[in-house]
């Protein structure tokens, strides 16, 4: 967290000079000791995380490409000559494995970002998912995303 | 140098600007909310990413890309919980929601 | 060619500008509040991408910063307004209720 914070305050600032890196120190020493006092930042965690960086920059190019498919199908949809006839909404009742909050987060999303499926609700080990026809339904049963949100949470 | 870097951000903005188009297109051409939610909000996500790639080419320094980057990571991150919440809206206050779509429970 | 630029940059604002007039158009007609409401994040996002053309068209490396806030502030609208329309509908619910009984 530190490290990112601290990547954080050099893009706002455009510039690397003495001064920009004196001051972005003492800050973010003084964000990340108050956020150690009030129990919302644990080193012990980020070690952790820090494993799982490869699979998270996999999982994020997967992303872009399930993204650019799905869009030019959802183009192809609007462009066509009748779109109401021949989309078939639904929503669909859809089961997880994933039971950390960090994971359904993603997952929720990612289906969101994903053109023709949106997450309407997550409830127990369900995600409520309103699908717009066949082609973004059959997308979701069988996702490479979530299985690699999967594989993310084994490492752990 | 200069050429190729003007002609790709070029190609990257038009695409993003058509995107953009077929987003507003697909607004008035389906009939239910819950139909339009997906065009738009999802067509929005790949035109920011598509227009800020352009832009990416134009500017050239290492400071715009990355406050560039921040700024689709931070479109990407904020649109799908809007359109999630849109969504949750849609079928709570719907009572009729069953004749638009089918509904597994 | 390069010198082409701001040509490119000013068909986009122009085409952006036009597209968001169609969005409040929509806004205006959408038979149901989520229908606005989604023209309303649509119309959002279009105004960063617009305010960012707009800063490379000035030269001008401010304009990214304004953005950056825009896109949090935009975010925060529609999450502001959706939590207002379902209380609102909540309670409409529960003087219905009350009438009925």
């Amino acid at each position: 967290m530190p490290i990112l914070l601290f990547l954080l305050w050099l893009i706002f600032n455009e510039r690397v000079t003495v001064d920009v890196l004196i001051i972005g120190l003492i800050v973010v020493a003084a964000v990340c000791l108050i956020c150690r006092k009030i129990g919302i930042w644990d080193p012990q965690k980020d070690i952790k995380t820090l494993s799982k960086i490869p699979g998270m920059i996999g999982f994020v190019l997967r992303l872009v490409l399930e993204v650019f498919k799905a869009n030019i199908h959802m183009i192809a949809l609007v462009l066509s000559a009748n779109p109401n006839e021949r989309i078939h909404p639904k929503i669909v009742k859809h089961y997880t494995k994933i039971q950390s909050e960090g994971g359904r987060v993603a997952l929720a999303n990612s289906i969101t970002l994903t053109p023709g499926t949106v997450t309407v609700d997550v409830a127990d080990d369900y995600v409520y998912v309103h699908a717009i026809d066949e082609y973004a339904e059959e997308g979701l049963s069988h996702s490479v995303l979530e299985e690699k949100i999967e594989r993310m949470e084994d490492n752990v | 140098m200069e050429q190729i870097r003007f002609l790709l951000g070029t190609i990257f903005i038009l695409a993003g600007l058509f995107v953009f188009g077929i987003a507003t297109l697909g607004l008035f051409r389906f009939r239910y909310v819950l139909n339009r939610v997906h065009v738009a909000a999802k067509c929005d996500s790949l035109a920011s990413l598509l227009v800020c790639v352009g832009l990416m080419f134009y500017a050239g320094n290492l400071g715009s890309i990355l406050k560039l980057l921040l700024v689709v990571i931070l479109i990407w991150l904020s649109n799908p919980v809007a359109s999630h919440l849109v969504c949750k809206i849609e079928v709570e206050t719907n009572k009729e929601i069953e004749k638009e779509c089918e509904v597994e429970r | 060619m390069m010198n082409l630029a701001p040509n490119v940059l000013v068909f986009a604002m122009l085409f952006l500008s036009i597209t968001i007039f169609f969005c409040l158009l929509r806004a205006v007609l959408g038979p149901r509040m989520t229908d606005r409401l989604v023209a309303v994040n649509i119309i959002s996002i279009k105004g960063v991408i617009l305010i960012l053309l707009l800063g490379q068209y000035l030269h001008d490396n401010m304009f990214m910063d304004i953005s950056l806030v825009y896109v949090l502030l935009s975010f925060l609208a529609v999450v502001a307004l959706g939590k207002n329309l379902l209380s609102h509908y909540v309670e409409k619910e529960k003087e219905e209720m009350h009438g009925t009984n």
